[in-house]
């Protein structure tokens, strides 16, 4: 008995090191941890057509390579056409700003004339100044991070496809590998939930990403009607924001309402931008949301909340799109030592 | 001592037997000793897979986990949630059986499985099937087992090993059911004939 004890002991204790390991590299070497993980995520979202085509008769790295090549291919013309398409739109936003800046300032002066007016208190151009020299301080320090944060993109926009490949030709392989050191007394149990999570985790980013597409093409094609400058570059905005939770849809509202008022002041247009946000909004909580995510992450609207909360507190925006897998993976581990310790059934 | 004496001397083999070659062409062939040890050449030998031809059971075997157990060691309990279907690929499995209230106490061995033999096939076939036996290794035992998430993927990839799979799981299911059925029909016999006597 006692031998069993012992090697299951030290099972265990290598096993909670190495998740342990894979947790610290994870926190204290993003540079690392981000490329896996987001090589990941496309793996699991990638790995249904290379199966497919496993069945059509290729080999796994016939079938991967072959992907890789047609993804190149078909990502190469879209990024042809966009490229000059946003660039035109950032050309038109380059001389809105300074546009938007005198309107600012007019708006400043016309409230600084009413306060007065009013109360008989002068603001000053303090206030103003003060929020400017913030403005470009902030700006100055993000230009000064644009190299580094630019480098390590492209680190990303490297490393990222190849850890993929890895995953789709030797995923299999390294699973089972990984999957043998798991004690043999939680293995059964760890390999029930490590399928779980990856589908849960699959279904959720490929619902997020339909999500954020709906949700975009409708903020697009309404603003586009409305005739309302940068279109594309807010419906775009709007889809992205849209993959974090509750806040996203604001974040993405907020910045392109402000643009709308400053364009085109407080007319039909801002009223119809307003209309266009709530009714895309609305039709995302009331029916893209319940039919496609919430069916897949069955998470209380608090629990979300806080995990988004938890998030942002740790990985920032990163962890605010991540908090909601990883609060589900939380609950499937609760829901299983749940029934470990608490059920009617337990030893 | 010819040899032993030729060793000694560091005398060199005869030129004409090229010992590589030979080397080669013995472990090439899979009927002989060299693959014995392999996953697929001991499925070749369990029962239940008879109706695999070779390269299915090439195909299965990459869908196999391989585990180890000491002497004593649970392999699952009763009671417990099970995705597995083992193969003892070497040692041998006791299976135990409890009062369903308390599984883990009072179990009461019943059946002794080895090399070649299989258990735990209702844990593939129903959701959230729960155990309805404790196995423990009799001995230090070698097992490969399926489970359901490498199942679902077989049913996609190799639809045809899945089905030859999930019809011998099925075969092992049906015998167990006719002997169950046929263990309650003498016990109902028996019964009513005590019944009978008890009347008299």
């Amino acid at each position: 008995m006692s031998v069993f004890l012992a090697r299951e002991k030290g099972q265990y204790f290598f096993f909670i090191f190495l998740c342990i390991c894979s947790l610290a590299v994870a926190y204290f070497l993003p540079r690392l941890a981000i490329p896996l993980c987001v090589a990941y995520v496309l793996y699991l979202l990638i790995l249904p057509i290379v199966l497919w085509l496993e069945r059509l008769g290729f080999s796994r790295t016939q079938g991967t390579a072959l992907l890789f090549l047609s993804l190149t291919a078909l990502l190469i013309y879209p990024i042809m056409i966009a490229i000059p398409f946003v660039n035109s739109e950032f050309v038109v936003l380059q001389d809105f700003l300074p546009r938007a800046q005198d309107v600012v300032g007019a708006k400043y002066e016309i409230l600084r004339q009413a306060i007065y007016g009013r109360t008989g208190f002068d603001m000053g151009d303090r206030f103003i100044q003060d929020s400017l020299v913030s403005l470009s301080a902030y700006f100055k320090s993000v230009a000064l991070r644009l190299p580094s944060f630019l480098a390590s993109f492209l680190e990303w926009l490297f490393v990222t496809p190849l850890f993929l490949f890895f995953f789709l030709t030797g995923g299999r392989d390294f699973k089972f590998m990984i999957m043998r050191l798991v004690p043999n007394s939680i293995f059964e149990r760890t390999y029930h939930l490590f399928y779980q999570f990856n589908k849960q985790l699959g279904d959720y980013i490929m619902a997020k990403i339909v999500e954020a597409l709906i949700v975009g093409v409708m903020i697009t094609l309404g603003l586009w009607i409305a005739g309302v400058n940068f279109a594309f570059l807010l419906g775009v905005l709007a889809g992205v924001t849209n993959i974090i939770p509750y806040v996203g849809p604001v974040l993405g509202m907020v910045p392109a309402l402000l643009f709308v008022l400053a364009e085109y002041g407080t007319g039909s247009t801002f009223v119809a931008a307003v209309l266009i946000y709530s009714i895309a909004n609305a039709i995302d909580i009331a029916i893209v949301f319940p039919v496609l995510v919430s069916k897949i992450v069955d998470l209380h609207p608090v629990v979300v909340i806080i995990s988004v909360i938890l998030g942002s507190q740790f990985f920032g925006v990163m962890g605010m799109v991540i908090s909601i897998p990883i609060a589900a993976a939380v609950k499937l581990l609760f829901i299983e030592i749940y029934q470990e310790f608490y059920s009617l059934d337990s030893k | 001592m010819g040899y032993e004496n030729d060793v000694q001397e560091k005398k060199e083999n005869p030129e004409k037997i090229d010992i590589s070659l030979l080397k080669f062409f013995w472990q090439a062939n899979n009927r002989l000793s060299g693959n014995e040890g392999t996953i697929p050449r001991f499925l070749r030998s369990v029962d239940v897979l008879k109706n695999f031809t070779d390269d299915q059971l090439r195909i299965l075997s990459k869908y196999l986990h391989y585990r180890t157990f000491t002497e004593g060691e649970t392999i699952f309990a009763q009671g417990e949630i099970g995705i597995g279907f083992y193969f003892i690929f070497s040692g041998s499995v006791r299976i135990l059986f409890g009062d369903e209230s308390v599984p883990q106490k009072n179990a009461e061995f019943k059946i002794c499985l080895e090399r070649y033999n299989c258990f735990g096939e209702l844990a593939l076939l129903q959701k959230g099937s729960l155990r309805s036996a404790t196995a423990q290794a009799d001995e230090p035992c070698e097992l490969v087992g399926i489970f359901k998430p490498d199942l679902d993927e077989m049913i996609n990839q190799h639809p045809v090993v899945a089905a030859r799979l999930l019809q011998s799981v099925a075969v092992v299911v049906t015998n167990r059911l006719f002997n169950t059925t046929r263990e309650v029909k003498n016990l109902k016999h028996r019964l009513s004939q005590f019944e009978k006597k008890e009347s008299v």
